[in-house]
Order: C-alpha cells, then sequence, then structure tokens
C-alpha cells in the first residue's frame, strides 16, 4: 500500500498522517480504529515504513531499503510489533511489561522507536491500565500505534489518550463493483457483500458452494412459507436442518432470510439499488402486494429475535421452527 | 524536541489555569496558604479532567521555594524540577503497572527517609484503582499515619472500585466533567498560542464533542489541526470526528415527523454510504430529540444542550413535535440503539427503527381522528360527494356509459365472461395521465389495502384477491384481475365492492381515485394498443428524430417507469 491507495480509501485517515509527517507534527499515540479488511495493519506498516526509510518518496517507503525490508519481515529492532501470543485469547500484562521495559532505552539504530499493538481490545484489563501512564507521556521519540476492531471495548482513559483515527467501511456497492470485476456469479455476489460487509470474506463466501445452496435453499423455504405454514415447517426438517446443520451456518441462514425482507422493505420505500436478490425481482414485486412495509419490520425484528436466541446458544432447528411459525403468523 | 501532542504541552502548571474545578483549586489554595494541608489526598474524577495535572501543581507548590503560597511560582529550582520530573522526592506510580504487595511494601520502606532535595516527599498514585487488595491493605498503615515530610496523591476515575478503608483515610476531591464553555475559551487560547486559525463555530463543536475531557478535547484539536489545509472549519471537525452535520440531522428529523420512511431511509443511506457510522448517526439523532425535549421545557437551560447554538429553524421545530412523541421518540430510538450494539446489522436495524417511528405515527394520527368520532361520518360524506362528483363531472360517455354497463351485464349474465365490457375510455384516459410514481405509491400500499379489505368483508378481500394495480393516475388506477371471473364480479359492483375499494384506498393512500377493474389479458392487449397508438402519435410529432430505444420499451417506461419493467426478449 502507498499513499496514493490510503487516500482514495481512507481519505480522512490519510490526509491526517500525512500532513502530520510532512510537517513533523506526529502526535506520540493514534489509534486505528475500523472494521477488519480496511487496511489498519497496511497503513501502520505504511506509516513505519515512511518513518524509517532511507529514501522515502513522496508516493510512499522505497521498499527495498534495508530498513524497509526489515521493518516488513518484522525484524527492525526499534519496530515492535505486539500482538496476542499464539493461541492465547488475550494480551496479557506481562507483554505490554516487556515493552515498556525495551521503551526505557532509546532507539537502537535512530532517535526513533515505533511500538504496534495489534487487537488492542484483547488487552487485559491489567495490560490496559499499565498502558495508561505509559501512552501518556512516554519519552520523546516514541510512537505508539494501537489497531482495533472494537473501539468500545476499550478503556475511556485508553482512548482519550490516543488520537482516533477511524477507517471507514468500504461501502457494500464499492465491494460488490469489485467483486463484479472478478466475474463472481451474480445472484450470490450481493448477499455475501451484505452478510459480510467484507472483501475478501464475501469472495470466500462466494466460491463457497454451500452457500449458493443455502441462498437457494432460503428461497426455497421463503417461497413455502408464502403458500402455507405447514409446507414450510415440512421443508426446514427434510431439507432445511440437514444443510444447515450448525449455529454458524444456521446464522448465515437467518441472515439471508433477514436481507429478503428488507428487500420487501426496500421495494415498498423504493430503493431499488439497495435490493440484495435483483434476481427475484418478479416474486419480491409479487409479495409486496400482500406484505405492507410494517409486516416486513416485523418479520425482521422476529429474525432479529431468532438471532438472539442462537447467539444464547439455542439449539438451530428449534430457533427456526419457532420463527417459521411466528413469520406464519405475520401474515 | 520532537512534537508533543497538544495536551501535553498545554497542561496546566498552576491552580489557575486548572480549567472547570474551581472549587478544588480554592480549597487546596486555602490549604496551602494556611499551610494545613492533609497528608493524603484522593482525586476522582472522569478521564481529562485534570486529576493528574492538579496533582503535580499540588506538588510543585508545597514544595515550591515560595511556600507558603497559592500557585507555584514555576520558576524557582525546585518548580522546574518537578515538572521535568528530575526531582526523586516527587515520585510518580504507575499503580497499575506496581500493582502488588512488593511495590507497597517498597514505598512503606522507604518513606520514612527524610526527603533530599525539597521539603516534602510526595507519592503520586495514579490508576490507583488498579492496585490489588493485598496492596490496599499494606498501604493502609503508612496512608493513615505517614511521616511528618510524606504526602500521599492518589488519583483515579473508579472510585468505587477503592476500598472505604482507603477513603476514609484520605480528602476526597470529586473532579467535575468540564463545561463545554471553558473547554472552549481554553481551545480558543491554544489556537491564538499555536498560532492556528479556527472558527469558532468549529471549536465549540470540539468542546461540545468532548464531553467534559479536556484532553479528548485537545487530541480532537491536535487531530484536526493536522487534517485542515488552512483554517479548522465546522467541516474538519466532522469529518474527523465522523460526526454528521447538525443540518442533515434536522432534514432527517423534518422527514421523521412528515412521516415520510422512504425519504428518510433515502438519507440515511446516503450518509452511511458516506462511511458514517450508524451507531453515532443513532447517537445524534437522539441527542436531537433531547435538545428538542430539553428546549421545550426548559428553553433558558440553553447551556446544557448538545449543540453549539440555538437557531431558528431548531425553535420551529421545537414548537412543532409534541412533548409525547418526542418522549416515545427517544425511547424507542434507545432500545434500538441499544440493539445495534449487539448485532453485525446495525445499519438494518437503524433503518427498521426509522420506518417503524414513522409507521407508528401514523397509525396514531388515524386513531386520534377515530377518537374525534366523525371519522364514520366524515367517510360516508366523502364517498357520498365522490359519487356526486363523478356523476357531474365525468363527461358525458362516462354517465351514459354505467346505465349501459349495467344493462349489458344482466344481458350478459348466462353468457359467462366473454362479452365483459371494459370501460377503454376511462382506462386510455387513466393511461394518458398514468405516472410511475403513482403507480409506485399505490402499490407499496396494497398490502395495507388488502389488509383493510379483509377486515371490512371477507368476501370482497377474496375477489381482489388474485389482482393487483397495473397502472395509476392521480384519478385513477386500473386494476387488473387473474381470472376474467373475478373481474366480473367485482364490474357487476356487488355490496358496493367499488365503493369500498375506493374508500378504502382514500383512507390509505389520503388520495382519492377511482378503480377501473380489467381481465390480465385484456390488459395486455390494451396496453399494447395503447403504446403502438402513442408510438404513431409521437412518430408523427418527431419524425425526424433518431429513436434509439425500441419505441414500445421506451412507451411502457414512459408509462410505468424504468424500476417496474423488465426487458424480456
Amino acid at each position: 500500500m502507498d499513499w496514493q491507495q490510503l487516500s482514495k480509501e481512507q481519505q480522512t485517515v490519510a490526509k491526517v498522517l500525512r500532513h502530520a509527517i510532512d510537517r513533523k507534527e506526529l502526535a506520540h499515540a493514534y489509534l486505528l480504529e475500523g472494521p477488519a479488511g480496511t487496511g489498519k495493519h497496511e497503513t501502520a506498516m505504511l506509516v513505519t515504513q515512511t518513518l524509517f526509510c532511507e529514501q522515502p518518496t513522496d508516493l510512499g517507503p522505497c521498499l527495498t531499503c534495508r530498513n524497509c525490508r526489515r521493518i516488513a519481515s518484522g525484524n527492525h529492532p526499534d519496530v515492535i510489533w505486539v500482538a496476542p501470543e499464539e493461541g492465547a485469547a488475550s494480551i496479557k500484562k506481562e507483554q505490554i511489561a516487556y515493552l515498556m521495559k525495551e521503551f526505557a532505552y532509546r532507539g537502537v539504530e535512530s532517535g526513533r522507536k515505533v511500538f504496534i499493538i495489534e487487537q488492542a481490545e484483547k488487552m487485559t484489563a491489567q495490560a490496559e491500565n499499565s498502558l495508561l501512564k505509559f501512552i501518556e507521556e512516554p519519552h520523546s521519540g516514541t510512537l505508539a500505534l494501537l489497531i482495533t476492531e472494537q473501539i468500545h471495548q476499550l478503556l475511556d482513559t485508553i482512548i482519550s489518550r490516543c488520537q482516533v483515527l477511524a477507517f471507514v467501511p468500504l461501502s457494500d456497492h464499492a465491494i460488490s463493483r469489485r467483486m463484479d470485476e472478478q466475474g463472481l456469479p451474480k445472484p450470490l455476489l450481493k448477499p455475501a457483500v451484505a452478510l459480510t460487509h467484507d472483501y475478501e470474506e464475501a469472495v470466500r463466501l462466494c466460491k463457497e458452494e454451500w452457500f449458493a445452496e443455502a441462498r437457494s435453499q432460503v428461497l426455497q423455504l421463503l417461497k413455502g412459507l408464502c403458500e402455507s405454514l405447514e409446507a414450510a415447517q415440512l421443508y426446514i426438517y427434510e431439507k432445511f436442518a440437514p444443510n444447515f446443520d450448525d449455529n454458524q451456518k444456521m446464522t448465515v441462514g437467518l441472515d439471508l432470510m433477514l436481507y429478503w425482507y428488507r428487500d420487501l422493505l426496500s421495494l415498498h420505500l423504493n430503493r431499488r439499488e439497495e435490493i440484495v436478490y435483483e434476481d427475484q425481482m418478479d416474486r419480491l414485486k409479487e409479495q409486496m402486494l400482500s406484505f405492507s412495509s410494517n409486516q416486513a419490520v416485523q418479520a425482521m425484528s422476529l429474525i432479529l429475535d431468532a438471532r438472539k436466541q442462537l447467539d444464547a446458544h439455542v439449539n438451530g432447528v428449534s430457533v427456526m421452527e419457532r420463527l417459521v411459525i411466528r413469520l406464519g403468523g405475520t401474515r | 524536541m520532537a512534537y508533543q501532542a497538544l495536551y501535553r504541552v498545554y497542561r496546566p502548571q498552576t491552580f489557575h489555569d486548572l480549567a472547570g474545578q474551581q472549587h478544588i483549586a480554592q480549597t487546596l489554595q486555602n490549604a496551602l496558604t494556611k499551610q494545613q494541608f492533609s497528608h493524603a489526598y484522593l482525586f476522582t474524577g472522569p478521564r481529562g479532567t485534570g486529576k493528574t495535572s492538579a496533582a503535580k501543581i499540588f506538588a510543585k507548590a508545597i514544595n515550591c521555594e515560595q511556600a507558603p503560597t497559592s500557585e507555584p511560582c514555576n520558576e524557582c529550582a525546585a518548580c522546574r524540577g518537578i515538572t521535568a520530573g528530575s526531582i526523586a522526592d516527587v515520585i510518580e506510580i504507575d499503580a497499575a503497572s506496581n500493582n502488588g504487595v512488593d511495590e507497597i511494601r517498597d514505598i512503606r520502606d522507604k518513606v520514612k527517609y527524610a526527603p533530599s532535595e525539597v521539603r516534602y516527599k510526595v507519592y503520586i498514585i495514579d490508576e490507583v484503582h488498579m492496585l490489588s487488595t493485598g496492596a490496599f491493605n499494606a498501604l493502609l498503615k503508612t496512608l493513615e499515619e505517614p511521616p511528618e515530610h510524606a504526602v500521599f496523591i492518589l488519583a483515579t476515575t473508579e472510585p468505587q472500585k477503592i476500598p472505604l478503608t482507603i477513603i476514609s483515610r484520605c480528602q476526597q476531591f470529586d473532579f467535575r466533567r468540564i463545561p463545554s464553555s471553558e473547554i472552549f475559551q481554553r481551545l480558543r487560547f491554544v489556537v491564538q498560542d499555536q498560532h492556528l486559525e479556527a472558527e469558532d463555530e468549529a471549536l465549540q463543536l470540539i468542546a461540545k464533542a468532548s464531553e467534559g475531557g479536556m484532553r479528548d478535547a485537545l487530541s480532537v484539536l491536535d487531530q484536526t489541526a493536522a487534517y485542515s489545509e488552512a483554517a479548522i472549519t465546522i467541516q474538519d471537525v466532522l469529518d474527523v470526528t465522523g460526526m454528521v452535520a447538525d443540518q442533515m440531522i434536522r432534514e432527517l428529523i423534518e422527514l421523521l415527523t412528515e412521516n415520510n420512511a422512504a425519504a428518510a431511509v433515502g438519507k440515511i443511506g446516503a450518509l452511511l454510504d458516506q462511511g458514517k457510522d450508524p451507531l453515532r448517526l443513532m447517537e445524534q439523532m437522539i441527542y436531537y430529540y433531547r435538545d428538542l425535549l430539553l428546549y421545550q421545557t426548559s428553553p433558558q437551560l440553553e447551556e446544557l444542550l448538545s449543540r453549539p447554538r440555538v437557531d431558528d429553524a431548531f425553535r420551529k421545530q421545537a414548537d412543532t413535535i409534541a412533548l409525547g412523541t418526542i418522549f416515545q421518540v427517544i425511547n424507542q430510538l434507545n432500545r434500538a440503539f441499544l440493539d445495534m450494539k449487539r448485532t453485525n446489522h446495525p445499519r438494518i436495524l437503524l433503518e427498521m427503527a426509522i420506518v417503524h417511528l414513522c409507521e407508528q405515527s401514523e397509525v396514531q394520527a388515524t386513531n386520534i381522528e377515530a377518537g374525534a368520532g366523525s371519522n364514520e361520518l366524515a367517510k360516508r360524506v366523502d364517498a357520498l360527494e365522490r359519487q356526486v362528483k363523478l356523476m357531474s363531472s365525468t363527461p358525458q360517455p362516462g354517465v351514459t356509459q354505467q346505465p349501459v354497463q349495467q344493462e349489458t351485464k344482466r344481458a350478459r349474465a348466462p353468457r359467462r365472461n366473454s362479452g365483459l365490457r371494459i370501460p377503454t375510455a376511462h382506462i386510455n384516459r387513466v393511461l394518458e395521465d398514468a405516472t410511475k410514481e403513482d403507480l409506485i405509491e399505490l402499490r407499496s400500499a396494497w398490502a395495507k389495502v388488502m389488509a383493510k379489505i379483509r377486515s371490512e368483508n371477507v368476501a370482497a378481500h377474496a375477489w381482489m384477491l388474485e389482482s393487483q394495480p397495473v397502472a395509476s393516475s392521480a384519478q385513477g388506477f386500473v386494476q387488473a384481475f387473474k381470472y376474467d371471473f373475478h373481474c366480473q364480479m367485482v364490474m357487476e359492483n356487488k355490496n358496493n365492492l367499488l365503493g369500498l375499494v375506493q374508500s378504502i384506498v382514500q383512507d390509505v393512500t389520503h388520495k382519492q381515485k377511482v378503480m377501473y377493474p380489467i381481465p390480465e389479458d385484456a390488459w395486455k392487449k390494451l396496453k399494447k394498443a395503447y403504446i403502438e397508438r402513442s408510438k404513431s402519435n409521437q412518430d408523427e410529432d418527431s419524425d425526424g428524430e433518431k429513436k434509439e430505444e425500441d419505441p414500445m420499451i421506451a412507451e411502457a417506461k414512459k408509462l410505468v417507469g424504468p424500476d417496474l419493467l423488465d426487458i424480456k426478449d
């Protein structure tokens, strides 16, 4: 990634960082926050390399000098990456203690030292608190980059000590356009993007055979639901349940259903560009005539309820069964 | 020297600089001048309100060469040494990293030695809530009766985690959130001092957004200064903080009060596509309603509002929305907000909340009408009026057609459906005025219409079930029936079926429309004929003009709109 690409994808972030580096006004701590797949890690790498590069250009670091290569491979003595240890669920206090010890010394090769904490929300409460004093007033030449997907899980006191750089997620339209260029199957593409809001995840889903199957089964179920409740229930036992055999898959199934009703709502609100099941337009239009927008909202909240139950480890088939019966009642 | 964040550069160095904490500054200063300060203090309060700063200032003031004094001079060796952190007698301990019994024992052992450079040994224990129970208890005895020359200052954001035995041995000072006006003053001072340029309103926005934390405010200012090209504008602040402009929120709420769900959801979609956070947007909406509520109940408390200033548009809005509605809306949005935090489809929940709000208030509005009691009556009068109007306003063919139609119906009855008389002239007139918007609106409302029909007349619902509106103008709409038989039943107007449907359509859409039933295959023929006819008309009109599109498609587009059209070869 270079600066040009960054400013295309994350305009605000790029502008803040670029200006700060150019004016040599880099703050001592930044919090890089945003959903997965928005380039936080790459940005951290870019900033660090730009700082250490021997021959930086306007576009970014050269990527070929000693420093750039060592940073990329994680071997630079003045750049320290901290992440949850392999297999561990959290960043422990010892890791932060090590970091602080390391940063009590000046840089080995230059006046600067950079540390990068990935998945910062995984820090234990002790780790976070020990970091507090440290990132409030570090030695000069220190730069802290904290990366997180869940800013709300960090302590208020940590956040207020950092400059928060919010990474905006790519819009669903942008992702689907990118996927469309890849030539992925169109009917699958939009649901996949709507479910994941993430390019790589969506591509993975699209390529999975199971997902295509899941989609058509959900559509089948919804069709059955329009016709008769009994048929839909039978369908759950015979076809649906064997295919959606764990809670993870059932979640996907529920989300797919959710987007069907959202499509109905979008149709009611005359927002056709939002519709996910584009190839099912005829059926959607037909159902719209007998399904008011209020009913659609109701159906959606039922599905979200079901998802909550699923998250609370209720048996997937039971959740589905209950949902279908309740959905049958909204008609 | 490397660049320092603004909040570090502008750390207050005297009690006078300590913004928003006069009650604390005053007490401490009096204690200092009277030389009656205590040996242990506990500073509590939210982030960025000046706890650590106050502790440092206090340490300087008691050790200043000018002491007893109410302010540190910041010039003598002691003051400068403490500011730079080079004096070993003022010890700043990070309790989060040194939270064990051993570290506290270390303090206990060393506290009895007299200070080497200054008069008092000051222990500043920051983040004290992170001490372990053992450590707290080890500290108790020392804290109760430390040697003459020792002062402890404990600072924390979470006083509820401190054992009561500790609290009772300290003088506790509660730091308040700093009022936004004081943050604003300070920001303005910083901006001037740094030779930055900034709009006052931008600073006010920062002050409001930082919720009483000076450090947050200065961080945002720092970031905005880095972001902006020249002067700091409101737009820069909005971009950096990811907030939505007040203007947008106001428009959104206006749409909500008009119950215009489609436009409101559209607006939200546009905002979210720009990368705004749905949670943040929801929060801002809730705050806007809160402001409306506060303003309505106590207009003199403008200071409490979350917006920088009250303008006319806001005032007008506050006057139009009823108090009860605001309560209800805040309640609902709040519930949705909580749900949004826990799901990975916050956007959908936001849309649902909006639609729900619009639908609900619509229902309420009609309920209120019904409550007035005149609703039924008004409906009947309406229906009557409509009939009268229909009779008088429809031109000759219409009037003559009706009796004819009835005659033919009677005659036709045994012949089943072959001779279904279709009011072609009327339908053509509808087609001429038909617009896409009318049709979309009607189709969207159709489910509600059907539900109402069912509740009033089950048989009618059965007749209407296999039909749908296919074209609509402002005055009438064409209803295509799948089976001729149904169409015939409706046309015969048994039990005033037409009237029922029309009055219900009026109830739902608030528009008076006449229904023209037609069988589906007849509709197809009619449509084709109409399209061809107007095509030839158009050809005459625009002779030499090049046509790129299939004229039939073009006409169909004009008729029903490109969105509703599926072109199949």
